[in-house]
């Protein structure tokens, strides 16, 4: 295989441990990955692969079914366009060749049975930062071989209509207010951001326009979640993913819904993004709405 | 939720309970995380509520004592001579201070099974290091005011280091692969 920029093993999240300083990592887009097992006809956790803006290529040395979804990208198997969002049926020696996408960040590719990763706490998920989980806790390399479990054929299915996300180079996510949110942060609600070259799984850097929040400074370390907004100290907010810390003490000053928390996965440095102001009593009902549609089609699904 | 110890009985009770995701130890606080699509945030405030008014000590077991034997040479502790001159003392006076310090881990975070130290001595003074290193050994201790702080990976971090031990901090095969919990007394040694 060619792994590009950064292909992970990523399954279910790594739950629980955050006591214990372990962030649950997993998929920056869940509901991608779930539908691309979805397609295949895994469990809609299983491990998968993660690319992040291809290019990604790997021969198959065994038949199987696979899927792609998320971000979009010209792709193809031995030399002709393959769609996303669609079951194929691949063999020994066919060639599989996925590009860079046009908008959002990270492609999933759900193969039949799952991909076999070192399991750490109940999960096969690689965590780079203290190579944990994953193909040795390592972003896969060119020439790595990796494994899957045996699955029977499933039928060829395609992602109902309902359930495309389209991607472009702007998101509106819904959120609340945080717990160091102030009086100065209502401009928030209105400011356009963009995000910068800093991205990655533990998170984005937004630019500019940031409000100055003098009274809470030196804040007490405390529990922190993916979606939460931080405002360091040089005004630059950070948006975080998966891979996050699981405590912080710069100001947490806005929380995106989970919801809308997949599709941090998908933002790329230049994209902008808007804050919709959503109370927690909206958040657990948008989420309960879009919950509602994913379980129409993979059933039990839970973001 | 002030003091330490009622942070770790609180922790362990909404622990204790089976109905939060996560619990998660802060300096000064204690945050869960729950799915809201199966609890409502009104509900799931209440329940909190109730579980910090319960009778938190009932949930109260004795902590796990341990005892750490930790080099103080110049390969394992780089930052040690600048701490201790920092606070007009010999590099022996400053762990000695440490040694008659009751410790206890405070919280786990930062990263995976870095454990901040209480009940160091108030009187000793310490910074970060202007320049953090990009990696810094598993099982080194480091040093900030009120703090230590100890590595049990490998990893990145801007605490000027003071020693380091050789104890295994970190099992990947085991149930809780780390070996230093929220609560926990621990005793340094110099060796």
């Amino acid at each position: 295989m060619n792994a590009g920029p950064q292909a992970t093993l990523q399954g279910n999240q790594r739950a629980g441990y955050r006591y214990s300083g372990i962030p649950s990592s997993g998929p920056a887009d869940p509901v991608s990955h779930a539908i691309a097992n979805h397609l295949v006809g895994n469990h809609a956790s299983t491990t998968g692969i993660e690319i992040t803006y291809g290019p990604f290529s790997v021969e198959f040395q065994a038949s199987a079914a696979i899927a792609l979804t998320g971000a979009v990208a010209p792709t193809s198997l031995n030399g002709r366009v393959v769609s996303f969002h669609e079951t194929h049926f691949v063999k020994q020696g066919d060639f599989l060749e996925v590009g860079r996408p046009d908008h959002g960040l990270r492609t999933y590719l759900a193969i039949s049975g799952g991909v076999v990763g070192d399991e750490f706490l109940e999960s096969e998920s690689t965590y780079i930062p203290a190579g944990l989980g994953g193909f040795d806790g390592r972003a896969l390399r060119s020439g790595d071989v990796v494994e899957t479990s045996p699955r029977t054929k499933p039928r060829r299915e395609t992602t109902p209509e309902t359930l495309l996300f389209p991607l472009g180079n702007s998101f509106a996510l819904r959120a609340s207010e945080g717990p160091d949110y102030t009086d100065d942060c209502t401009h928030l609600w209105t400011e356009q951001y963009k995000a910068t070259r800093r991205a990655s799984r533990i998170g984005i850097e937004l630019d500019v326009a940031f409000p100055k929040i003098d009274s809470i400074e030196n804040l007490p370390s405390a529990g922190i979640f993916p979606g939460a907004l931080q405002l360091p100290p040089q005004g630059r907010g950070f948006l975080l993913l998966p891979d996050c810390q699981t405590t912080g003490g710069y100001p947490h000053i806005l929380q995106v819904n989970r919801s809308d928390r997949h599709l941090l996965g998908q933002i790329r440095p230049g994209d902008s993004i808007l804050f919709l102001h959503r109370t927690r009593e909206q958040a657990a009902d948008d989420l309960i709405k879009k919950q509602k549609l994913i379980a129409s089609w993979i059933g039990g699904f839970r973001v | 939720m002030r003091a330490t110890e009622d942070r770790q009985a609180i922790a362990r009770a909404l622990r204790g309970s089976r109905i939060w995701d996560e619990v998660v130890i802060g300096r000064e606080s204690v945050t869960v995380q729950f799915d809201p699509s199966a609890l409502g945030p009104a509900k799931a405030l209440a329940m909190l509520k109730q579980a910090v008014m319960a009778d938190i000590n009932a949930a109260v077991v004795d902590a796990p004592n341990l005892k750490l034997l930790v080099r103080s040479d110049e390969a394992n502790a780089p930052d040690l001579a600048d701490c201790a001159a920092a606070n007009n003392c010999s590099s022996n006076e400053f762990l000695n201070i440490l040694v008659r310090s009751n410790l206890s881990v405070d919280m786990l975070g930062f990263a995976p099974g870095f454990a901040y130290l209480s009940g160091v001595d108030p009187n000793l003074l310490g910074g970060r290091l202007d320049h953090p290193r990009q990696r810094v050994k598993a099982g080194s201790i480091g040093f900030i005011k009120g703090y230590l702080g100890i590595y049990a990976l490998d990893g990145p971090g801007g605490w000027p280091i003071i020693g380091r031990t050789d104890a295994m901090l970190f099992d990947k095969t085991a149930r809780d692969p780390f070996v230093l919990s929220p609560g926990a007394e621990v005793q340094i040694e110099w060796v």
